[in-house]
């Protein structure tokens, strides 16, 4: 087994290095033949690689199902189309958690101009002022601006507990991919971790 | 480790998007059209609310704006909403008689557009579209648009 040290000068030298390098290298290729070559093969192999992280991403935020597919389907058209146009073939990972991330945080935002309501709820009294909404809305958007700084896993678990608090165990590692017997730990790091960012905010 | 990101969740544990999904990409990889340079997405109306207002809630749910653009070439897009679907009425700049192909799950569809550069589209159903715009006069290049929901 290759030292830190070995393996940082390895890297540096250009040398594949352990599993990671190897499997960079293998997507790098699978976007050259898709790309280049018009290989469905290597096309289907990137969906059976990549479809599940976009569909994962997606489902850990607050989207009905089919939201959750459509957005899906926009951003594996996206990366189909573009294909020939990434910079780093190998990081199509990389990527596509950034688009998939904004394309949900797009939805999301386009979302609040329209929420249904039931007609009889438009019949109750409603006692909050502008002034109360307003200021709950304010600390929501806190709290979501927080979750969004969580590394993953901790902000998928984060995420999905926002949305869906109590969720089972074994729903959060359904969606996620987190081994079950993880997923308590997770939980409570992603808490601890989320209430140290928001109090150092309010500390300034 | 993924062999791309940084978070710890093995990737191949990770559930598959439903069948529907995953043909509607593999239909997007068969009509892509390499080459043609991608149009930036310019204005929103759904994404940027009026001046002034400093939540978006209380913005009205109405028609939506959308324009893209490639140097020299501009397409400004109303959606509105129709059924199950959207119409789309769209006017390119400059105007000029052109062709736009309708791309909509594994549908795609050639218009051709009359010397205004205006054109009107229905979208059949939910999902995201996109639409490749070929000027066939003047010097503009082509442009594609990239997939929207809308």
């Amino acid at each position: 087994m290759l030292s830190q040290g070995v393996t940082g000068c390895a890297i540096l030298l250009g040398v594949p290095v352990g599993d990671q390098t190897h499997e960079a290298t293998e997507v790098g290729e699978l976007v050259r033949r898709a790309a280049d070559d018009n290989d469905e093969d290597a096309w289907s192999a990137l969906l059976d690689r990549f479809s599940g992280l976009v569909w994962m991403i997606v489902r850990t935020h607050p989207l009905s199902f089919h939201d959750a597919q459509d957005i899906t389907q926009t951003v594996l058209c996206n990366l189909a189309e573009n294909l020939d146009r990434l910079r780093e073939p190998h990081r199509v990972g990389a990527w596509l958690r950034v688009v998939t991330r904004n394309e949900c945080l797009r939805h999301l935002q386009r979302s609040t101009q329209s929420r249904p309501f039931a007609p009889q709820d438009l019949e109750v009294a409603d006692h909050r002022s502008p002034e109360t909404i307003h200021l709950l809305e304010e600390g929501a958007d806190r709290v979501r601006a927080a979750l969004e700084r969580l590394r993953p896993p901790d902000r998928y678990v984060a995420r999905l507990d926002a949305r869906d608090p109590g969720l089972a165990a074994a729903e959060v590692a359904r969606r996620t991919g987190i081994a079950e017997g993880d997923v308590t730990r997770i939980r409570r790091r992603a808490r601890r971790r989320l209430l140290r960012l928001l109090a150092e905010e309010e500390q300034g | 480790m993924s062999p791309s990101g940084r978070d710890d969740v093995p990737e191949r544990a990770w559930e598959r998007p439903p069948e529907r999904v995953l043909a509607a990409a593999r239909a997007a990889y068969r009509m892509r059209r390499p080459g043609i340079r991608v149009a930036e997405l310019i204005s929103d109306s759904a994404e940027n609310p009026p001046n002034g207002l400093r939540h978006p809630i209380g913005r009205t749910a109405g028609p939506r704006m959308l324009s893209f653009g490639v140097p020299g070439l501009l397409l400004r897009i109303l959606v509105e909403v129709r059924g199950e679907g959207h119409d789309l009425s769209g006017q390119l700049d400059p105007a000029g008689r052109a062709t736009v192909e309708l791309r909509w799950a594994d549908l795609r569809t050639e218009h051709a557009i009359g010397p205004d550069g205006a054109f009107v589209l229905r979208v059949p159903g939910p999902g995201p579209v996109s639409l490749v715009c070929t000027p066939q006069t003047g010097t503009a290049q082509p442009m594609i648009l990239p997939w929207t929901l809308l």
